[in-house]
This record gives C-alpha cells, structure tokens and sequence, in this order.
C-alpha cells in the first residue's frame, strides 16, 4: 500500500524522475504525515486526507499544453475517463450554432479513418464499455466507462475516434437530419418551449439565447467540411483536458496518452463570442398562448457567472430559494403552505459568460398572478431581510453534503475534476469551493440579492387570456 | 460517526446498542447467510425479518460517506377499487407533509440540513419512499423514516392542500405526450388487469377521498409485514438493524393485502392501433407481454433487449446508420405477476420504420443471433451492473424492488444465469415472446390539422 501512495506522489510532483527520488521522498513523505494519521486511523494504512477531495489527483500537463488528470480509486473495478474542451454555442459563428453538437455526434459513429463505424463499435462494446459525447454551451465531452480488464483495448479505440475521425458524408447527413427532426419535436413540451421563450429573450443575440443543437437553417448550412475544419480548430492538445479515475496504474496511463497525443501541436485556443445581453432596464415578460392545461413559468434574474467571486454567494442564495428538492423557500411557501403548483423549483445557471438565477413553476391559469407575486416576493426577500444563522447553516451543510454525495461514482468524480479545469477553476477547486460556501454570510448575501434582483424576465406558456392585459 | 450532534434523534449510547443488538436478536429472524455469489453487486447483504413481519435489509458499501434507505410499501394502482383510483398516490404525497412530532415541511428541511434529499414515488404495485444522507447522519435518517412510517399525520387542511397540488400534475402530465402516450399503451396492453389503472387518479376521484378513506387505505397497506426497508452505505449492520428494532418495535402487524385476482393478458395477434395527438414526431411502439424478470426466460429476454439495443452495435442501431430513426428505446419492465417487453422509435417514416423493426425481429427469430452479440451483451450489462454499484441510492431502490417482486436470492441467481444465456435461448425467446405475430404495435401521430 505505501508503495502505491509513494508512486501517486511521485507522479503529481515529477513523474520522470519518480523512481529515483521515491525512496527518499516516501520517507519524507511518511515521517511528515504519519503521527497525524495514525492517530486518526489507528495505523491502518496511509490514505490522503479526508479533508482533501483532490489529493491523490495526478495532474500532468504535456509540452504540447494537454492536460491529464488521474484519479486512482481502488474500490471498484470501473474506470471512466473523460475528455473536455471548450467548444459549444459561446465559440461558435451566429451562422454555425450547432456544429459543436453535430461534430460530437458525428465524431462517435462515423467511423475513422483507419476504421469502419462498426468496427470501432464493436471494439469498445466488446470489452463492455458504455460510451457516449455531447457539447453544451461552454465546452463538450467525450465520456467512456470500462471495466478493468478491457480497459487498454477500449481505450485504443477511444483515442481513434478522438484523434481520426473520418465524419463520412452519409453519416453527416443523418446526423443532420436527426439535428433537425429533433429540432421539430421539442415544442411538443411544454417546458422545452417556455425555457427556450425565456432565454431567447433573456440573452437576446447572444448565442445563449440559441439552443445547443442549433436551428433548422444552421444545422442545414453545415457541411462534412465545416465538422472537418471545426474538428481541427477544437481537438487542439491545449484545449484538451482528460480526467482518468478509477482502478488504473497513473504511470501506465501516462505512457499510453504520451504515445496518443505527444506528437500533437498546440495550436490557437477557440475565440469567445463578444456578443452583450440586453440590458434590463424594467421587468419583461413574454408570453405564448397556447391550449395547455397548465400554465408554464420561467421567471430569472441576471446572477454571477461560473468563474465570479460572487457565485458562491449565489449558490447558497439559490439553494435557499428552491433548488435541493422539498424543502426550500419556493417549495415550502408555494407549494407546501399554499398549493399553488405540483412542480417549483430554481437553477442557478452558471455560465462561463453572462449567467442567470431563475424560479421554474408550473400552475393552474387561475393561480398565475398569485404564482407570479410569490416567486417574486421570494427573490425580492433576500434583499430586505437578511437570512437566519440556523438557514444558512443548515444550507452550507446541505451543500456541502449534496457536493461530497455528487462524487459518489467513479464517472461523476471524473466529470468534476473535467469541468473544473477546463473551465477555469483548476481541478483543485473542490477543496477551496467548500471553504468559500462556508464564508458566506447573512450580509452578502443581502449583498449580491441587492446587486442582481432589479429587474426579471417572465417568460410564460399558458391558455389564453391568463396573463390578462 | 452516530452523528450524535444532531439533537432531535435519539441518542445511542454504546451500551444502548450493546443492549438493543441483545434484544434485536431475540426480536428477529436472521436470514440464511448470503454471499456465495461473490461477483454479485448485491453481495454480501443482511437481511432481517423483525418480529412485527418488516423485512429490513442492509448493505454495507464504505468507499463513500453517504447513507441511501429506501423504504418499499407493497401497495400501487393496482390494488385500488375504481372509486379510490389515485389513493396509493395520494398517500405518497401525505407521507413526508409532516407527523406527530414533526410539523410541515420539517421533514425535508431537516434531511435537508444535513445535506441529503428524500422523495418518493408510487407505481402499479408498489410505492417507495426514499432518503439519501451523508452517511454521518444516518441515525436522524432512520429516525426520520421510522416517524415518518409509523406517526404521518394526515392533517385536514394538508389533505385538501395536496388535493390541489395533486390536480396541479394531473394537468402537468396531460400536457406531456410521452406521459399520455406511454398511459394509452399501457392501458391497451393491460386492458382488464388492475394494472390497467391510473397511478395518478381522476379529478373525480380524488375529490371524494378523504381522510377517512386514506386513514383506512394507510391502516390496511401500510403494516410492517407489507414493507421491506433497505438500508445501504457507509453504515455499521448491526447498529443499524439494532435502531430499526428499537424505533419500529411498536409498530404493529396487520392482515396481509393481496392483489385483486386477475388473468394474465395473453397477446393478441397482430393488435395494431393508429393513435393521432397534438405532437409533430411520429412513434412507433411495439408492446409484448413477456414473463417477469425473475422468470427462467428472464435472463434470456434480458441478453436480447440488450442486443437489440444495448449499445451503438445493437442491431435496431441499423435503423440510425439507415437515417430512418432520431431516437429508439427498448424497456424490459417487470411487475408482481407480468412483463412488458417494448421497442420504440421516433421517425418521421411510421411506415417503414414498423416494416423494418418487424424485419429485425424476424431475423433474430429466422437467424438467430451470433456468439458475439450474446457476449457483447453480457459485457454491457457487467459493466452497467459495475455502475449501479456504486450508488447507494441505486442500489437501495433495486434490493428493496428485487425482495419484494421475489428475493434477493433470485436477483442474484438472475445475474448468474444471465452468464449461462446462450445464443438459443435467446432466439427462442425471442420466437416466442418478441414475435412480430404476438406485438401489440402502437403508431402515434400528429394530428392532422397541425
């Protein structure tokens, strides 16, 4: 067991030099941590801290700028590993939303170009392995999760499929087609249509405000070419992060991604949209009449984006106001207290360019204007009066549970580390986030609900004749 | 570990405990050792019958600090009269509103406020209620569970407060076409069944329940000896079953309820329905009603729902590289008494793509299936099975699910014989149970004026 921990810590500080310095470094290792563990486990064995989420992360970052991170977990016989890059509808052209979801779709089944699509699918399932990729609006993945012993042999075809996909034209086109036809039944929700009314006028021009698959026109204009040209432009080594957790030797790991990926040349990281939002100088609401039995509600406000010192702050607000289930302030004064809807609820969508808080509810269109008023008198209260000690405790605990409870499965600690640093946090940023929910106090976040809840857009979805004039 | 910071439980002493395993033992049987199956998820569990008739099962899974416990009631739509359509859901909702000590909403906001989430849900026949914690909090967790089972307080003005919150999802899932849709199949599959019911009730019906008639239905459903409580995670086994003895020690047995007697449907031949609703994608759906997942032909059903379509090499995977579909599913449900076997697809070519899955069949059934296809399936479902491991949560729902339908010792014989499937069973299977001549197909379409 001390071996293993001296060779994850000879990896995370210099992987190259690791067998000459283990033995001296393990010994320091040891003497600087052993009394305190000890102590702790009653000399079991040695393990990272429990303090620390991240502490046996190796991370090693190529010349060429590719970043990998490994998770060694040796309770179970799964490993997932997973590829991240920024792409999605913040990178791309007004005329080109969509093509990051269509590549990612088109980059798993058409085949390379050393490899039938069948043959490549029949390589991965063979060993078992569950496979898939999408892109959302800030970056997109490509996720595999195996078994030990096929681990090598999927991770092989993995790597093809990254590196060499062929995007056949036939294959282009069905992916084309399924894009649009999809496209054509997402009004059939009446969720789908009142979020897409919400963010359209939300965001405005802003590629936000476009959904990730694109639009029939964009997704019909995109040809083998552009998945070509955007493939190349996005599948640059530092742009690239892949998180391997799971039952695997790091250095071995190592070795195989340096052979994949090592000859690779950096090139010129995706350029951001510089598009606005509309600025809200009044409350907007939209509506769309429409013979549902219910009446559907998106009410938001602007909130911090992913990477502003204030997200924590409106991560605990959120979570107050109706995010976590049963429990929360919309839940508890809308729907316990009141009846007013089955489903209510908030998301704090943290976006790495503008972002928004927003309260979802469904109701009966005789309820919408006493919806409409608590929603806002639930937002509004976080700028009059502060929030109790004993809710804010309890909600910093809430969050801290439901964070360490999220890194339950091998894929699930993989996708954090992922979003963490490509995005910008560094994978490291689990153990600094819980300290920064644990500052959070009363007056911030009277604060941030001051700064952010001027001004909201309604979107609502109902019969007709509910909003009145 | 107890989490014995937290006020509101009760507090166990080391000696308590030495103490409650003591009388425990005296309280309940203890199931034959387990565990000889040691490439099962499932493997190895405790399972406990406390001398009330509650099952109580534990596993222990340390790798993560968290706690899941699923708590499954044998009741669903499926044994309600036709003037109490909607009860067993009703109930559901009722369950966590509050109880004796605890008010309103302090359920959630105390399982909340240590970082963990409850809910619950109610099917055709069977209603579980589940809690997921960090698993330092394990003792309020089972508190909470044990209050909750044994003290709900029905109150008046909640009632009729759910009743409207209630009307609120009837409205919801009408406006949904994949709950609608998947209602009206259900329905025609099972016509003359209680599993034909609706979950969720009419208007008409639940405004006459009352708090009578769910007092009535909670005293009659809702004894020990109609439960089963998983408890999986980070936890001790004996310090678990010893607080479950201790709290659920005055909850008192009752008669136990059965299933309204009824004939399984046989399939019709070539039963075939044109559907039309306010949607823009076409569907086409192929029902067939097959043996329950436990059954000896279960495993085989299993390897074929998966070589249909278990991964991107499945062969209703050929309807996607042939541009006909934009997405495809294939379910295997099972119940008390029967299964559903369904495939759909969602096309804008109704026509071809029914012509073309009943093609599929019939080679699976003409052909057979290839070595490679069998193994390839048994790898996806290992690897799948590797990810149910490692969530309590999951697991917890699937113990208690798997106890109730029949026993654990069938799930895990189920995961053995899925191993001994060969590419025969399989095709006699499939030629017997997933045959075109014995689908009920379903084509829903948009209607005509939009």
């Amino acid at each position: 067991m001390r071996s293993v921990w001296i060779k994850r810590l000879c990896g995370l500080l210099n992987h190259k030099k690791q067998k000459r310095f283990s033995l001296v470094l393990g010994i320091l290792i040891l003497l600087m941590i052993l009394p305190g563990y000890l102590l702790a486990s009653g000399g079991e064995e040695v393990r990272p801290s429990p303090a620390s989420l991240t502490a046996n992360v190796i991370k090693k970052v190529f010349p060429n700028g590719l970043t990998l991170l490994i998770k060694p977990n040796y309770d179970h016989e799964l490993i997932a590993v997973n590829l991240y890059a920024r792409m999605g509808t913040l990178y791309e052209a007004p005329d080109q939303i969509g093509i990051s979801t269509l590549m990612q779709r088109c980059l798993l089944y058409g085949g390379t170009t050393s490899r039938e699509p069948n043959i490549i699918y029949r390589g991965l399932e063979n060993v078992g392995a569950h496979w898939n990729s999408g892109s959302g609006a800030d970056c997109g993945n490509v996720w595999m999760t195996v078994t030990k012993p096929g681990f090598y042999r999927a991770l092989d075809f993995y790597f093809d499929l990254i590196l060499h996909p062929q995007f056949v034209e036939w294959d282009v086109e069905i992916g084309k087609r399924e894009g649009i036809e999809k496209l054509k039944g997402i009004n059939d929700y009446p969720l789908n249509t009142v979020s897409i009314l919400f963010s359209q006028g939300f965001y405005g021009e802003h590629p936000y405000g476009r959904l990730t698959i694109g639009s029939e026109e964009t997704i019909a204009s995109l040809t083998r070419e552009d998945l070509v040209a955007w493939h190349k432009k996005i599948y640059i080594p530092n742009n690239m992060v892949f998180t391997v957790v799971g039952n695997v030797d790091p250095e071995e790991v190592i070795t195989e991604f340096e052979k994949a990926f090592g000859q690779m040349k950096k090139g010129r990281l995706p350029k951001q949209s510089s598009q606005s939002i509309p600025i809200l100088e009044e409350n907007i609401v939209f509506y769309q009449p429409r013979d549902v039995g219910g009446a559907y509600l998106v009410l938001g406000y602007p909130a911090p984006s992913y990477l502003h010192k204030d997200a924590p702050v409106m991560e605990v607000l959120n979570t107050i106001l109706g995010s976590g289930g049963m429990g929360n302030r919309l839940y508890s004064e809308l729907r316990d207290k009141r009846g007013l809807a089955y489903a209510i609820g908030s998301s704090y969508q943290q976006m790495v360019g503008p972002s928004l808080i927003t309260a979802i509810m469904i109701t009966a269109p005789e309820n919408f204007q006493a919806a409409r008023e608590g929603i806002v008198t639930e937002f509004k209260r976080f700028c009059e009066e502060p929030v109790s000690a004993v809710e804010l405790e309890n909600t910093k605990k809430w969050i801290k549970g439901t964070f360490a409870m999220g890194q339950e499965t091998t894929a699930a600690q993989g996708r954090l580390l992922g979003v963490y640093e490509i995005l910008g946090h560094g994978y490291d940023y689990p153990d600094k986030y819980l300290s920064l929910i644990d500052a959070v106090t009363p007056e911030d976040i009277q604060r941030v609900a001051k700064k952010y809840f001027n001004h909201y857009v309604l979107a609502v979805l109902a019969p007709e004749g509910t909003i009145g004039e | 570990m107890f989490g014995l910071s937290v006020k509101t439980r009760p507090k166990f002493r080391v000696a308590t405990i030495f103490l409650l395993l003591f009388f425990s033992v005296m309280l309940i049987t203890i199931s034959p050792a387990l565990g000889e199956n040691e490439d099962s998820i499932f493997t190895p569990f405790t399972r406990v019958t406390l001398a009330n008739g509650l099952t109580v099962i534990v596993k222990e899974m340390r790798f993560a600090p968290i706690v899941a416990v699923d708590i499954r009631v044998g009741v669903g739509s499926a044994y309600e009269p036709p003037e109490l359509l909607g009860i067993s859901h009703y109930i559901e909702h009722m369950f966590f509103k509050g109880t004796k000590r605890r008010k309103v909403g302090e359920i959630a906001r105390e399982i909340k406020s240590v970082g963990g989430y409850l809910n619950a849900a109610t099917s055709l026949d069977t209603t579980h209620y589940y809690v997921v914690a960090p698993s330092a909090y394990t003792d309020l967790v089972l508190d909470v569970t044990a209050d909750a089972l044994q003290h709900s307080s029905f109150d008046p003005t909640e009632i009729d407060r759910e009743r409207k919150v209630i009307l609120e999802e009837i409205r919801m899932r009408q406006d949904n076409p994949n709950i609608r849709m998947s209602d009206q199949i259900r329905l025609e599959l099972l016509k003359g069944t209680p599993y034909a019911n609706n979950i969720i009730g009419t208007p008409e019906t639940l405004s006459h329940i009352d708090r009578e008639a769910l007092l009535a239905y909670y005293q009659k459903y809702y004894v020990p000896n109609n439960m089963i409580v998983a408890v999986v995670g980070d936890v001790d086994t004996q310090i678990v079953l010893a607080q479950l003895a201790e709290l659920l020690k005055n909850f008192k047995p009752g008669d136990l309820p059965s299933l309204p007697v009824f004939e399984i449907p046989q399939p019709t031949e070539n039963a075939r329905f044109e559907i039309e609703d306010d949607i823009s994608q076409n569907f086409v759906c192929f029902g067939f009603s097959v043996p329950t997942f436990l059954s000896n032909d279960g495993p085989a059903l299993g390897i074929l729902r998966t070589i249909l379509n278990g991964g991107r090499s499945a062969r209703l995977g050929k309807l996607y590289t042939e541009g006909l579909i934009i997405s495809k599913s294939a379910d295997y449900s099972s119940f008390h008494e029967l299964g559903i076997f369904g495939i759909s697809a969602a096309t804008q070519t109704p026509s071809t793509v029914e012509k073309r899955i009943q093609e599929i069949l019939w080679k699976v059934i003409e052909e057979g299936v290839t070595e490679e296809e069998v193994a390839i399936a048994k790898a996806i479902i290992r690897t799948g099975y590797a990810m149910d491991g490692e969530r309590a949560f999951s697991m917890a729902c699937m113990m208690s699910r798997y106890e109730e339908i029949s026993s654990l010792e069938d799930r895990i014989r189920y995961e053995q014989a899925l191993e001994e499937v060969t590419k025969e069973d399989v095709q006699r299977v499939a030629e017997k149970y997933v045959n075109p001549q014995r689908a009920t197909v379903f084509i829903l379409k948009p209607k005509e004026a939009k």
